[in-house]
């Protein structure tokens, strides 16, 4: 079964202070400097793909994993995917903000998925910076008139295909799949992508990332970002002082959640 | 100009009264409301020109819904189309969009119309900023965070249509089921939340902060990270990809304050952090706050706790 997994490469904005996201705004959403990471879902795209080749091998069937990017990928990267399991990188390099575009990615990567043959399951992460469009996946979907499941929290193998668990707005559902589909994954049970040993570190160290070059339509964004701005907390916060952690928590206690107790 | 709101499910007034609200900011005149339920409704007194029913049966998957979206769009010609925010519904939003080729955006909290065109406002970079985003080509479909909208009063005699228009095939789908979220009941009943960060010190931490919602009557959330390294179930995640709540008091323990936690807390009415770090950017969201370790004051709160139980 082949297996692709789409991924993007952001920023990691998790632990920055207030100011910098204020130095962000000033400097017209300029992230230079910051840590990149894989996309959060993206990255749990990445390791359902290589759970499901485990399961597919397990179960004696084939497994040809696919990553595939549209933008810039580090080699640091696409050697992580490598020695991870990843058989293939690809990244479809593009001008400077054309990535911005869902529409952009989503026809960059059905270009990629039609010329290889197609893929029986198609991962892709819910949500990615910087402007959390969160697009992509459906608009693949339906650009390769494929089915898409959103939410998805684990996959397995079945009889018919893939057996699929997803978290949606009403709760927790499950279902089993025929054929291709699109997966957008979720809050999922594997969240991080794996740690490869530091042998299979060293055998993917010669892997290759496979360029290809995409241009972005003449016409641009759809619906064109203006600006960014911080809502400013209101900064409120009233300390619990005392000299000891015992009678700070009595001060608790006493003022906040004695009343509160049945 | 005219706008369609719709609507997935069992219909819930407020929620819609809440999606009318931002039709009405889009500036559209003229506004009607499509309904995909089990079976056909009617909320006599909403104030729309239309309420269009569509009953079917589930499973509830976008591409089951387009088809019949896409009759319904071409045959009313609305230039606005706003669902509320949520997994389905967005994922319905876009293959509408592609289908019909209108414009597309998520996760919309406000509108301002302006000679350019109509200003969308929506958050950016991991939720922490907000960003404004300018359309200038109709139709549009939207998501809409209906949480960012009161509901709309008022009331109308709406004319009443029942379609029988059929919902698309699921035939890649088989055994599809689903179960309730017994979490979203258990917290958003609660007068206490209590919510592990990753500060709280992994499954040890969690297990005491279960203990003390035990001995509070309190419900018990996470963070994000906490629930993907495993120590608090998916279900029970509280922010932006999970829960939002809105308690009389949330205590939260080891949380740091990303802003895509802070949004699924921020309707509480009174929120007490404890970090360690008085820096740490919850202090910037709560009204009030300890600085000191998570294990110390659990340890210290749930004897105080239990003292006070004995004592009555």
């Amino acid at each position: 079964m082949r297996i692709l997994s789409c991924f993007k490469i952001t920023h990691d904005l998790e632990h920055l202070p207030l100011e910098s996201f204020r130095n962000i705004c000033r400097n017209g959403l300029d992230l230079s400097g910051k840590t990149r990471i894989f996309g959060n879902y993206d990255e749990t795209a990445l390791e359902i793909g290589l759970v499901l080749g485990d399961a597919l091998r397990r179960s004696g069937n084939s497994a040809d994993l696919t990553a595939i990017t549209v933008g810039q990928c580090e080699q640091r990267f696409s050697r992580r995917l490598f020695a991870a399991g990843y058989g293939r990188v690809v990244c479809a390099q593009c001008p400077a903000g054309a990535e911005a575009s869902p529409k952009f990615i989503a026809s960059a990567i059905r270009d990629y998925v039609v010329a290889t043959g197609g893929f029986d399951a198609i991962l892709a992460g819910s949500q990615a910076g910087p402007f959390e469009h969160g697009q992509v996946p459906f608009i693949l979907a339906a650009s390769l008139c494929l089915p898409s499941l959103t939410g998805v929290i684990d996959i397995a193998i079945c009889d018919s295909g893939f057996s699929i668990t997803g978290k949606n707005d009403s709760g927790i559902y499950s279902c089993d799949v025929a054929g291709p589909s699109v997966y957008v994954v979720g809050d999922a049970r594997h969240a991080y992508l794996r740690m490869p040993t530091l042998r299979e570190q060293l055998a993917a160290a010669k892997s290759e990332i496979e360029f290809f070059t995409v241009n972005p339509p003449p016409n641009g964004d759809d619906i064109a970002f203006q600006k960014a701005w911080l809502e400013e907390p209101e900064g409120t916060c009233t300390f619990i002082e005392a000299d000891t952690m015992e009678e700070k928590v009595q001060l608790l206690w006493d003022r906040h959640l004695k009343e509160l107790m049945p | 100009m005219k706008a369609a709101v719709i609507w997935t499910g069992d219909p819930d007034e407020g929620a819609l009264r809440r999606l009318l609200a931002a039709a009405g900011e889009t500036g559209a005149g003229q506004v009607e409301a499509w309904l995909f339920s089990k079976a056909a409704v009617e909320i006599a007194n909403l104030p729309v020109t239309e309420i269009v029913n569509i009953p079917g049966e589930g499973p509830w998957l976008a591409e089951r819904l387009v088809p019949p979206l896409s009759i319904l769009f071409s045959e009313r010609q609305p230039d606005i189309l706003l669902f509320h925010n949520g997994t389905f519904s967005n994922a319905t939003a876009v293959r509408l969009a592609h289908a019909v080729g209108a414009k597309c955006a998520l996760s919309v909290e406000k509108f301002i119309p302006k000679e350019t065109g109509l200003s969308l406002h929506r958050r950016i970079l991991g939720m922490n900023l907000l960003g404004e985003f300018v359309c200038q080509i109709l139709p549009l479909v939207v998501s809409v965070s209906t949480g960012s909208y009161d509901p709309i009063g008022g009331e109308a005699k709406p004319k009443i249509t029942t379609t029988n228009l059929s919902y698309g095939g699921s035939e890649w789908c088989s055994n599809y089921r689903e179960s309730e979220n017994t979490a979203r009941e258990t917290l958003a009943d609660r007068d206490l939340i209590l919510v592990g960060g990753r500060g709280i010190g992994g499954e040890k931490g969690m297990n005491e902060l279960r203990e003390l919602g035990e001995l509070m009557n309190g419900g018990v959330g996470s963070t994000r990270p906490v629930a993907l390294d495993g120590c608090s179930p998916l279900e029970n995640i509280i922010g932006v990809s999970g829960l939002s709540v809105s308690p009389k008091l949330c205590l939260t323990f080891g949380t740091s304050g990303s802003t895509p936690f802070i949004k699924g807390i921020e309707k509480s009415d009174c929120i007490i952090a404890v970090n360690n770090d008085p820096e740490a950017m919850v202090f910037n969201y709560s009204h009030f706050g300890i600085v000191g370790d998570c294990a110390s004051i659990l340890s210290h709160l749930k004897s105080l706790i239990r003292s006070s139980k004995t004592d009555v």
